[in-house]
């Protein structure tokens, strides 16, 4: 049985005119790559839905704390004891984003890589809804989502 | 008399009736567990088949979401090749670090094109075999139901179908829960979800159908060559002094070129140029390219990393005096173009992605040079279905010793069966009726042996097995200028040792030193990289041509005019100092050594682009240096 949340990521997705790019803060020591990097409005005009892959990797502490001799030293690093990451939900309504879903690494489990630096914490896809025009885009909005780990 | 007829015809149906209840009574009296506890029983699992049930739901749920991130496949397949700096395609796209989606079509190193759409049937049992090996995590927290146990968990058979709309799956199995003294069998379990897999896949195999057919991507990249000022393709210049073209800048043009015009490709589109005209059934489409993806531009005549207008026109002319009134300049430069596109499809929230090649060999869309390697992974439904004629294959070793468990394949066409494995050296098996097929044995420690076979007809045939002996591995590197030699330090030596047969061992010097062969006839490439920061600075180029004087007197007179390049500076993660690429034999006389011993032909460290550009190129000619040395076994 799943027992208990252990840690959340905060991903920020910001979007702004006419180019739509997509950045991500980093939080809690995960990295993060995101594909496609700048998506055209014209695409969002013309798509029902529009996917954007972020890809997700977790920091063990030692490389937070001392870069690439972390994963030197123990317990600074070991292997994550997680089992599921949960949908991640929206936490404020965005008229942009559809939905989000969390794709798992294709192993099935949260592996830490071989230097002992980073854990593939899988993907998630953010698909965006259709806009009707370049207005719609006007000023920044900000999607927030809370991804939840289980031990 | 007639009712005590009846009351006789009565009498054994109560007589009956009362064996009945005493045998049922009696049941209940021996199994007083049973005896009006089922219900509670029941409702003492439920929790557990609940928790089960949207467990495997759960991991399933994975399963597709997984097998349609990475083109149908939960597990990418292995590609034979070492990636490195000169060969940065293998057979799957990178989009990050942790995804790869394979491509439906691809060439390889060695130029062999391979088409690698999984059929649904193989999809379905990636997603079955993904279910059922990822389902123990669904019973490793069990302990947390107390006094639960669990067992026959490798029983769980998995079936999984793919529809249009929807998935399903079904598991069939003979899992027992146990708590206290009763159990619960688990016996069926079936559930769906939502997930147009069916349609994104259809459509995608729709996409890949249209471009094998059309050469649809290939086309508008030789559009692309033909309208853009930024490609020189083909055309002619009156400058007398004619600027030429960077080729990296060239490239990078080219990436950014393609990007935009990919973007615009949709399956139905108002714009019939960029539409693919394949009916989309609400199905969302994607097409694109990324400049951090690898990027293949050879264009030639080039020199020096540049490409010159020089006419063979205007050389023909030299001699005459037309070209001393008018300067004029044709180009014409032929192009191998190779880029990836990813293509992701999208319905009611669900994505289906996979990519491929677009190849450009000298201006016109893909040729083969070799025969298409279709890897066909439904190939068990077809001809390897159909074995009708036995055959005896026999497989000796070199030492004509009978080799046991070598495996047995057969080739026709383009589909590969499994055939079996050999039993005291022997194996007589049915075989798929084919002409000209190949037969191939393959054993872990032999290197893999094959044979022309036909199989019309009854018949047996017999085939050698060389074992391979694990050698040491040693790299000397020749200084090309001086011949001296030095051993491996600093360097990274990518290595590929190769022979028709199947045979290919890829290896990471100094890291991996051992190598396991037998004597026959290899193909080698290496390439020694030495990794660090390395900066080339901006480089100007100055390029002289001998132009005639304006005016009359241009008639007689030439005079030098000059022009200047600048290539902008670039770091680079790693540089290459040199690498060979040739054929070799071993025999076996020359085999008795413990340590194969190879040479390799590397230059001084390249000071900017040019140098580092004549060091790739030489590698393919390195053998013909009188410093080459082949191979040796010591």
């Amino acid at each position: 049985m799943n027992k208990s949340i252990i840690s959340l990521i905060l991903v920020i997705l910001i979007i702004s005119m006419p180019l739509t790019s997509a950045e991500i803060t980093e939080k809690t020591g995960e990295s993060v790559v995101v594909e496609p990097q700048i998506l055209h409005a014209d695409i969002l005009e013309k798509q029902q839905q529009t996917p954007v892959i972020i890809s997700l990797k977790g920091l063990t502490l030692g490389s937070i704390l001392l870069g690439n001799e972390g994963s030197q030293y123990s317990p600074l690093y070991s292997q994550p004891a997680i089992s599921r990451i949960e949908n991640p939900r929206l936490t404020q309504r965005s008229p942009l984003i559809s939905s989000v879903v969390h794709v798992p690494p294709a192993s099935g489990t949260y592996r830490l890589s071989q230097d002992g630096r980073t854990v593939d914490l899988g993907s998630l896809i953010v698909y965006l809804k259709k806009i009707n025009s370049e207005d719609e885009l006007f000023g920044e909005r900000i999607f927030v989502s809370l991804v939840k780990f289980y031990l | 008399m007639s009712e005590l007829r009846n009351k006789a015809q009565v009498t054994p149906y109560i007589i009956l009736g009362i064996v009945i209840l005493g045998l049922v009574i009696a049941y209940f009296a021996i199994n007083p567990l049973k005896l009006g506890k089922t219900s509670e029983t029941e409702s003492q699992f439920v929790p557990v088949q609940n928790y089960i049930q949207d467990c495997i739901t759960s991991v399933f749920n994975d399963a597709v979401l997984i097998s349609s991130m990475q083109a149908g496949y939960i597990t990418v397949p292995n590609y034979k090749y070492q990636l490195n700096p000169l060969l940065p395609f293998s057979n799957s796209l990178e989009v990050s670090s942790n995804m790869k989606v394979p491509y439906w079509f691809y060439e390889d190193a060695n130029t062999v094109q391979h088409l690698n759409i999984p059929k649904k049937a193989f999809i379905e049992n990636e997603i079955s075999n993904y279910t059922k090996n990822n389902m123990q995590v669904c019973f490793s927290n069990f302990t947390s139901f107390n006094g639960y146990s669990i067992e026959n968990l490798d029983s769980a058979k998995f079936t999984t179908k793919i529809e249009d709309e929807q998935v399903f799956l079904e598991m069939q199995s003979n899992i027992k829960i146990n708590y206290k003294e009763t159990e619960f069998s688990f016996k069926r379990y079936a559930t769906s979800i939502e997930f147009p897999l069916g349609s994104l896949y259809d459509s995608a195999v729709k996409i890949m159908e249209k471009e094998n057919n059309e050469f649809f991507f290939e086309e508008r990249t030789i559009d692309i060559m033909s309208v853009y000022d930024e490609i020189p393709l083909t055309g002619v210049t009156l400058d007398c002094t004619p600027k030429p073209w960077i080729v990296e800048n060239v490239k990078k043009s080219f990436k950014d070129i393609v990007n935009n015009n990919l973007e615009a490709v949709s399956l139905q589109s108002s714009n019939k140029y960029y539409s693919l005209d394949i009916s989309n059934a609400n199905v969302d489409s994607f097409f694109s390219y990324n400049q951090e993806w690898p990027f293949l531009l050879e264009a030639e005549p080039q020199k020096n990393g540049l490409l010159y207008p020089e006419s063979s026109i205007s050389k023909k002319l030299s001699s005459s005096s037309l070209t001393s009134l008018v300067c004029l300049n044709n180009y014409n430069f032929v192009y191998n173009v190779k880029y990836p596109v990813l293509v992701r499809l999208v319905k009611n929230n669900h994505m289906f992605q996979f990519a491929f090649q677009t190849i450009i060999r000298s201006n016109e869309p893909r040729v083969s040079t070799k025969a298409p390697e279709v890897i066909d992974t439904d190939s068990q439904y077809y001809i390897c279905d159909k074995r009708i004629n036995q055959q005896e294959i026999n497989v000796f070793s070199s030492d004509m010793s009978p080799i046991d468990n070598a495996e047995v394949k057969y080739k026709c066409i383009t589909q590969l069966c499994s055939i079996g494995t050999t039993n005291n050296g022997t194996l007589k098996e049915k075989f798929p009726p084919c002409l000209n097929g190949l037969l191939i044995v393959e054993k872990e420690n032999y290197l893999p042996s094959s044979i022309q076979y036909s199989t019309n007809q009854e018949s047996s045939v017999s085939l050698f097995m060389e074992p391979l002996i694990e050698k040491d591995l040693q790299i000397v590197l020749i200084n090309k200028k001086t011949g001296s030699t030095k051993q491996v330090s600093n360097e990274k030596i990518y290595l590929s040792i190769s022979d028709d047969y199947g045979y290919s061992e890829i290896l990471q010097y100094p890291e991996q030193n051992k190598i396991k062969i037998a004597p026959g006839t290899y193909h080698l490439q290496a390439q020694v990289a030495l990794n660090g920061n390395f900066t080339f600075k901006e480089q100007k180029i100055t390029k002289c041509t001998s132009v005639p004087y304006p005016s009359a007197l241009g008639l007689i007179l030439k005079r030098k005019e000059c022009t200047d390049v600048i290539i902008d500076p670039i770091s680079l993660s790693n540089i290459i100092l040199g690498g060979n690429q040739f054929d070799f034999t071993i025999t076996k006389e020359n085999f008795l050594g413990r340590t194969l011993k190879i040479y390799l032909i590397i230059e001084e460290k390249p000071g900017n682009q040019e140098e580092l550009s004549n060091i790739i190129q030489s590698i393919e000619t390195n053998h013909i240096s009188d410093k080459f040395k082949i191979p040796e076994i010591i």
